[in-house]
């Protein structure tokens, strides 16, 4: 087990130093992506459609950040198992290509946040707060890892499938209240009770913003989904991956 | 002692146009009907076993499904029928230097190979000296590699195995690069390997180095087991057939 979290780490790391080769300048385009929506949203949308909501480019700030974790890992987990030159030479745990994917992108988002969070205590934010967003990323990471073995998996067998799961993202990403409030839009609002971001969103602001304890409602899909997608991707990737090494 | 046993070991591929389908694709035979997939047979009740300390030598034809083997006995593919025994340490060292980043120095390539082995950080740091030295690439350490030539690639993939200890090795055509001076390196540390206990399985199209190290040649023709015995007989009764 310990073998399996070591190889996963060394998979991340080996990653990051080839997106990265030669220039840790690399890095800042981790940040400069968010921050860009971020200004760009919030210069569109601050007058009209942010205006009712109470700070709303924290409020903004947190739906990329989160949303952006999801989609890039998700994304990028698509081409894990395909892209990988080591499946046909060695045998490892082949989950490991993928959660490798998903601790370089959770570092990254910690990266990203943790800056914004700097910002936020001096700010006056308080500290269990933040400690509650980090138990929320927890579930948020085991949801992205399990949609993320799904999706590794499946890619071996349908080849374009990263296109119409990016073309899915985009569409998720218009109908959660990212940059805009859901209240009042009950059609919106019914469709996003299957949305897990919207859970992980929502309770997300409440635990910064607000400072309040989330709905139980809210508080069950934070912690449903992601056992849900895990069992689910989990059963997926073992039940098809002795056929991976023929695949590629 | 027997370290692997392997019983009318069957395995076929399934070959269509193409290996897998896109999203479009299914939508698309959904009007014009499927595509036709036919399975190929790479591996036809293949048995044979090697004892401890055992050089055995496999030939056969390009794509007569030795490689296809390898993969079989080491879990890395799914056999279709038949049974497969191995006991002790199982290292493969199959495409090894595929794998390998091009864009990564020599460093962190040993490191990565290593864990992929399942060797802990540990025994990494401790091991990578001697490794970088059996491969006689002290002066290549912070080189990336794709800057190394096809032989010293080899040089340094066949090192990181040979510090593996294993107890079984599965080498798929490991010599064709290496220069006289490694190769005679190496091939004596296999038999020393051998004299320990370690059985050692070896495919290649060098049939001299074959003739001169195995105890015994398996000729697979097809997917089939067409000769295993005695170095020199199989090699001939090969090359007959060949020429
Ligand atoms: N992933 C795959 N899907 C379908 N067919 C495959 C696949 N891999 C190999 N084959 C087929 O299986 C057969 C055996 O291939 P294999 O690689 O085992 O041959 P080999 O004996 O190692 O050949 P060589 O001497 O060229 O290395 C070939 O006909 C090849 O086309
Ligand atoms: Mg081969």
């Amino acid at each position: 087990m310990s073998s399996f979290f070591g190889l996963s780490w060394r998979l991340a790391a080996v990653d990051f130093k080839l997106r990265n080769e030669g220039s840790y300048l690399g890095t800042l385009w981790y940040f400069l992506n968010p921050l860009l929506l971020f200004l760009t949203l919030n210069f569109v949308f601050a007058q009209r459609l942010g205006a009712d909501i109470p700070d709303y480019p924290v409020y903004l700030l947190i739906g990329i950040l989160l949303f952006n974790f999801f989609t890039r890992t998700t994304l990028d987990a698509t081409q894990a198992v395909r892209e990988s030159g080591f499946i046909k030479s060695f045998t490892f745990k082949r989950e490991a290509l993928v959660l490798s994917v998903v601790l370089k992108h959770l570092m990254a988002h910690i990266f990203e946040s943790g800056l914004f969070f700097v910002v936020l205590l001096l700010l006056g934010l308080p500290l269990y707060s933040i400690l509650i967003y980090f138990l929320i990323l927890f579930f948020v990471a085991i949801f992205v890892f399990g949609c993320s073995l799904l999706l590794a998996a499946l890619t071996m067998f349908f080849t374009d499938l990263a296109n119409v799961w990016s073309f899915f993202t985009t569409l998720v990403w218009f109908a959660t209240p990212i940059f805009y409030s859901i209240e009042g839009q009950e059609t919106l609002l019914w469709v996003n009770q299957a949305n897990p971001m919207y859970y992980f969103i929502t309770a997300s602001r409440d635990g910064i913003l607000t400072g309040v304890v989330p709905e139980l409602q809210i508080v069950i899909g934070v912690v449903l989904f992601p056992l849900i997608t895990l069992s689910l991707g989990l059963y997926v990737f073992n039940a098809l991956k002795p056929k991976f090494a023929e695949m590629i | 002692m027997q370290r692997i046993s392997v019983q009318n070991l069957s395995k076929s591929y399934t070959v269509g146009h193409k290996g897998s389908q896109s999203v479009l694709d299914i939508v698309v035979s959904l009007f014009t009907g499927r595509e036709h997939k036919k399975p190929l047979l790479v591996l036809d009740n293949v048995s044979f076993s090697v004892q401890a300390g055992e050089i055995v030598g496999i030939v056969g034809k390009n794509g007569s499904g030795k490689s296809t083997l390898l993969r079989i006995l080491v879990d890395i593919l799914e056999k279709d029928s038949g049974e497969v025994h191995l006991s002790g340490k199982v290292v493969p060292l199959i495409q090894l230097g595929d794998g390998m980043k091009t864009r990564l120095t020599l460093k962190d390539n040993i490191y990565l190979a290593c864990t992929l082995l399942g060797f802990s950080q540990r025994e990494i740091v401790e091991k990578f000296d001697a490794i970088v030295a059996y491969a006689e690439l002290e002066n290549f350490v912070y080189t990336k590699w794709y800057q190394f030539s096809l032989g010293m690639k080899q040089r340094a993939v066949f090192s990181i195995i040979i510090h593996t200890e294993p107890e079984i090795l599965l080498l798929d055509e490991v010599f064709s690069a290496g220069d006289e001076s490694f190769r005679k390196k190496t091939l004596t540390d296999m038999l020393k390997f051998a004299h320990a206990g370690t059985s050692i399985l070896m495919v290649g199209h060098g049939l001299e180095i074959l003739e001169k190290y195995c105890d015994r040649i398996i000729w697979i023709d097809a997917g089939k087991v067409r000769a295993d015995g005695k170095p020199t007989e199989i090699i001939n009764m090969y090359k007959e057939h060949v020429t």
